[in-house]
């Protein structure tokens, strides 16, 4: 099953999300994770390179994940709780960026995008259109190099702006700014829903279960894998098996020549 | 389109803010160069085409390009170019699905280089020379926000011994009506069967509004193509082909029709392969189909007959000067 991974830095950033997911704490390799059948999250403490290294660690023993989403605070020229999700990721260290494929205003309303920019250390230079942040460039790193544009989104809401300093952030008013973002984030787990996962799900399980059976070589495997999904898709049902299905050649035989009878008619 | 991406070269361009301006409410990104956004590699077309994003560019570079031998209607110098990459259509049989990592929409806003080029291009024949829009996108479905035909229509009236070929499934040619036809020009509509427009191209007019968008122009004056292209298998091949011929001949002036092409279903090996694994659950693109050297396609007795039938039916009505087989 394909599951969103939430990434977040601090306790305060995850507590308000592990209460609305109702998540528990898991054991996964030594990093700090929970999940429910929802959602995992994953706390990587502060910086990016512990958020790279957790990151990939995570999309390494979960191959599960379909989707990231990095959520947390920030400092921006904005009133503070105001939320934001980033058209762009920055790496102000090495000027990479990354730009999120953003879901429609229309699953998002009244939340503007911004760039995100990673700094190592907190910076105070507040601007029009920039979210300060210690994290995001290190998850996106991490993560676009196994999931797509569509599927790493980062949300972040205002904890200091140029009338309120870095060093008046209260946990409590973390859980609340936070709190105030589930529904930017549940309209982003929505949109990295796989169009193409109930298809892939049932030849997935239909091939393993064969596999259990028969005997498949590497190439056989490969070769079952699309013949199933082109059956499936062909035919609207997967294939059931017969007596002269004797061995993994006798069966790719069959199917091929069952998928190659299929003309569609319009 | 709530997504605009715009290259800082040509931000302050009046026809890029124009563009922009036509969508108060998108995000609108400053980028560097769009292949930061358009060519990254880890995007999912069919994802991305959801909820596309427009990118606003320049193009440099060669922006004029010769066709394959088999891509022409007559003219012996062939030359396609592309002011807009990807198309805001979704047919499902399409090779920009395989060709193009992002499925946003790139419109390049440097239209004067384009024309320039190819009036230089026309210059070095001494005979016509023909130019394709359309390859890398429908010429006319963006037209109300870019105006791009309309400009491009103004260049060629200029360059007489250029002809261009606008290709389009799309029914948005006011721009074409409210202005005299250029002797140059030759507006032709990709055509398939009413059941496959509905079962495989997706957002398309359908193949009535296409033959009244034909007629219309035809009444104006324009020189009008019709492209059965691409030829796809159906159990019903003859009987929705055949319908739709009779109703293609029926709503417009035949003799007057400027060429007619068809072609198969054929799509290079790699492109094929990103398509299914974008598109497990298309029965067209799980049909059986077969690997031919670079490409695949129907097996060659199907589609040889598929093509047989097509030409027989076709030149019972048109006459063989009009009629171009895009075949290799």
């Amino acid at each position: 099953m394909n599951l969103p991974c939430i990434v977040t830095a601090l306790e305060s950033e995850s507590r308000p999300l592990i209460e609305h997911f109702k998540m528990r704490a898991l054991n996964t390799n030594g990093l700090t994770t929970y999940g429910s059948d929802q959602c995992l999250l994953l706390q990587t403490g502060i910086g990016k390179l512990k958020a790279a290294a957790k990151v990939a660690a995570m999309l390494q023993s979960h191959t599960e994940i379909n989707g990231i989403i990095n959520i947390g605070i920030a400092g921006a020229s904005a009133p503070i709780g105001t939320q934001f999700v980033a058209h762009c990721v920055q790496d102000a260290g090495s000027d990479k960026l990354w730009y999120p494929h953003l879901p429609s205003t229309r699953s998002l309303p009244e939340v503007q995008s911004v760039t995100v920019q990673t700094h190592d250390k907190p910076d105070f230079n507040y601007s029009d259109g920039i979210a300060f942040d210690m994290e995001a460039a290190g998850v996106f790193a991490a993560a676009r190099g196994k999931l797509d544009s569509c599927a790493v989104q980062c949300i972040k809401v205002v904890s200091d702006n140029p009338q309120n300093a870095v060093c008046t952030i209260k946990k409590e008013h973390v859980h609340r700014w936070v709190a105030s973002c589930v529904n930017t984030l549940e309209s982003l787990i929505q949109s990295l829903k796989d169009p193409t996962a109930a298809t892939t799900q049932s030849v997935d399980k239909f091939v393993s279960s064969l596999k259990c059976d028969m005997h498949f070589t590497a190439t056989q495997s490969h070769q079952l894998h699309r013949l199933t999904t082109q059956y499936l898709t062909l035919r609207e049902a997967l294939p059931t098996l017969t007596r002269d299905d004797i061995n993994a050649k006798a069966l790719l035989k069959r199917l091929n020549d069952e998928v190659a009878a299929v003309t569609i008619r319009y | 389109m709530d997504t605009i991406y715009v290259e800082n070269r040509i931000k302050s361009l009046p026809r890029t803010q124009a563009i922009v301006q036509r969508y108060p409410l998108a995000r609108v990104i400053p980028i560097e160069r769009y292949n930061e956004v358009f060519n990254n590699a880890s995007q999912n077309f069919r994802k991305q085409k959801q909820n596309p994003a427009l990118i606003l560019a320049h193009k440099d570079g060669d922006r004029v390009l010769a066709t394959p031998d088999q891509y022409h209607i007559g003219g012996s110098h062939n030359y396609y170019f592309s002011h807009m990459l990807n198309c805001i259509y979704d047919c499902r049989y399409c090779f920009l699905q395989g060709m193009y990592r992002s499925a946003n929409y790139v419109v390049f806003v440097n239209y004067e280089d384009f024309f320039n080029d190819i009036s230089e291009k026309a210059q070095q024949h001494s005979d016509p020379s023909w130019y394709f829009s359309g390859y890398d996108c429908d010429s006319l479905a963006l037209e109300p926000i870019t105006h791009f035909v309309e400009h491009c229509l103004d260049a060629f009236a200029q360059i007489p011994q250029a002809w261009l070929e606008l290709r389009t499934k799309s029914t948005q040619i006011r721009p074409l009506l409210k202005r005299p036809a250029i002797e140059n020009c030759v507006v032709a509509f990709s055509l398939s069967p009413e059941e496959i427009v509905a079962a495989e191209e997706h957002k398309t007019a359908s193949l009535q509004k296409r033959l009244s968008a034909l007629y219309e122009l035809q009444s104006h004056g324009w020189k009008i193509g019709l492209r059965f292209d691409p030829l796809i298998q159906a159990e019903n091949f003859q009987s929705i082909y055949g319908q739709m011929f009779d109703q293609v001949f029926s709503s417009i002036d035949v003799e007057s029709v400027h060429s007619v092409s068809l072609g198969p279903f054929r799509l290079p090996r790699d492109f094929h392969k990103k398509m299914i694994k974008l598109y497990p659950d298309s029965k067209l693109l799980s049909s059986s189909l077969e690997f031919n050297g670079t490409h695949v396609s129907y097996p060659e007795k199907t589609e040889r007959e598929m093509i047989q039938w097509c030409e027989e039916t076709l030149l019972k009505t048109i006459s063989s000067s009009q009629y171009f087989p895009c075949v290799n």
